[in-house]
């Protein structure tokens, strides 16, 4: 057992435990919290994976993977709000 | 040595949101802990990756990463409270004891 | 008050600052390409990234020092915020209100910050904005009392914000 495979087991076991709110979550809501977690998990193990494999091509795959889950978090939440909104 | 305990920190941190988001009763303490836990997890993390790597461009890069999920992390948690707020769900309250 | 030329020439060295760190390599064609599509982009957008109002004019080395000492401040209270939110979680100990709060800070960015540094503290995240007064969930709420809440959320914050943003 060396380093990365501890920290990419506990990552990956924690984003699969994040699932149970993905498939169970009462609201709509609760689901994008979670998946929202799960896009930083998986930013944090592509990091981890590119400091211990010396595979610099992953920080930009986590760059680009963290920039479009914050821009896909923003627009579903936006659309969730709905249109009939009694302020602005 | 004081990068691994930097990422063990980091582990536990994410291990108890993770633990928190299944536990707690309501959307607005879910987001609790996954806006501070995950910030708190993830600065632990990769600021552990970096003292192990060392100054170099990849800790540079990682450090671009960090200053990302640190700026966006908050505002995400705003805009799914925000829009939670607006369509009309109510906070969880604790029952009093009468 | 900013001048138009000296924002373009700002917003094209922080562009370029970025496609220096993530290209990495030094060749004149790549420094050209960089050079050209920062010049493009920073024309079409330096409008948003520096309002015209809100000048650091003549304490930039001041204003910039004071982010930096910011920026420690907020980390250490997220870990004590990370800390607290385990123990919360292990014992199930919460009390949830929502309080609202009245902010002294005029300019947007500075409620922006408030508002993220708010999100990232212990047991706290900003819900909603109307002009100064900032709705907020609290985790583990103590008081309902409006100044005494307030004081006891952004302290702190507010005093560091005001000191960069005046």
């Amino acid at each position: 057992m060396t380093a990365v495979t501890i920290i990419i087991t506990v990552l990956g076991i924690t984003a699969s435990l994040t699932l149970y709110r993905v498939i169970f979550g009462p609201t709509p809501w609760d689901r994008l919290t979670a998946v929202n977690l799960i896009s930083s998990k998986v930013v944090m193990i592509m990091v981890a994976a590119a400091v211990f494999f010396e595979r610099r091509i992953y920080l930009d795959v986590a760059l680009v993977y963290a920039i479009i889950g914050f821009v896909s978090i923003i627009a579903i939440s936006k659309f969730l709000e709905g249109e009939d909104t009694d302020r602005k | 040595m004081i990068a691994y305990l930097f990422i063990f920190l980091g582990l536990v941190f994410i291990f108890f949101g993770t633990l928190g988001i299944i536990r707690f009763p309501d959307i607005y303490t879910r987001l609790q802990t996954s806006s501070k836990c995950d910030a708190a997890g993830a600065v632990a993390l990769l600021v552990g990756l970096m003292v192990r790597e060392g100054l170099d461009s990849l800790s540079l890069r990682i450090l671009i990463i960090l200053m990302f999920l640190l700026l966006t992390n908050p505002v995400a948690s705003h805009a799914i409270a925000r829009s939670a707020a607006i369509r009309g769900i109510k906070p969880w309250r604790k029952k009093k004891k009468c | 008050m900013y001048k138009k030329g000296v924002r373009l020439v700002l917003t094209f060295f922080v562009l370029m600052s970025f496609w220096l760190v993530l290209s990495q390599n030094l060749q004149p064609t790549s420094l050209l390409i960089g050079a050209l599509f920062s010049f493009l982009v920073a024309l079409l957008s330096f409008d948003f990234l520096i309002k015209p109002d809100e000048g650091i004019r003549g304490r930039a080395i001041r204003t910039i020092w004071l982010l930096f000492i910011y920026v420690f401040v907020l980390l250490y209270e997220m870990f004590l915020a990370g800390f607290d939110v385990v123990y919360r979680v292990i014992t199930m100990d919460i009390n949830p209100e929502v309080v609202m709060i009245k902010t002294d800070i005029k300019s947007d960015l500075g409620i922006v910050l408030l508002a993220n540094s708010i999100t990232l503290t212990p047991g706290t995240i900003t819900i909603d904005i109307e002009g100064d007064h900032l709705y907020v969930h609290w985790l583990y709420a103590r008081t309902t009392h409006f100044g005494h809440a307030a004081e006891l959320i952004k302290g702190r914050f507010e005093y560091w914000l005001r000191r960069i943003f005046t």
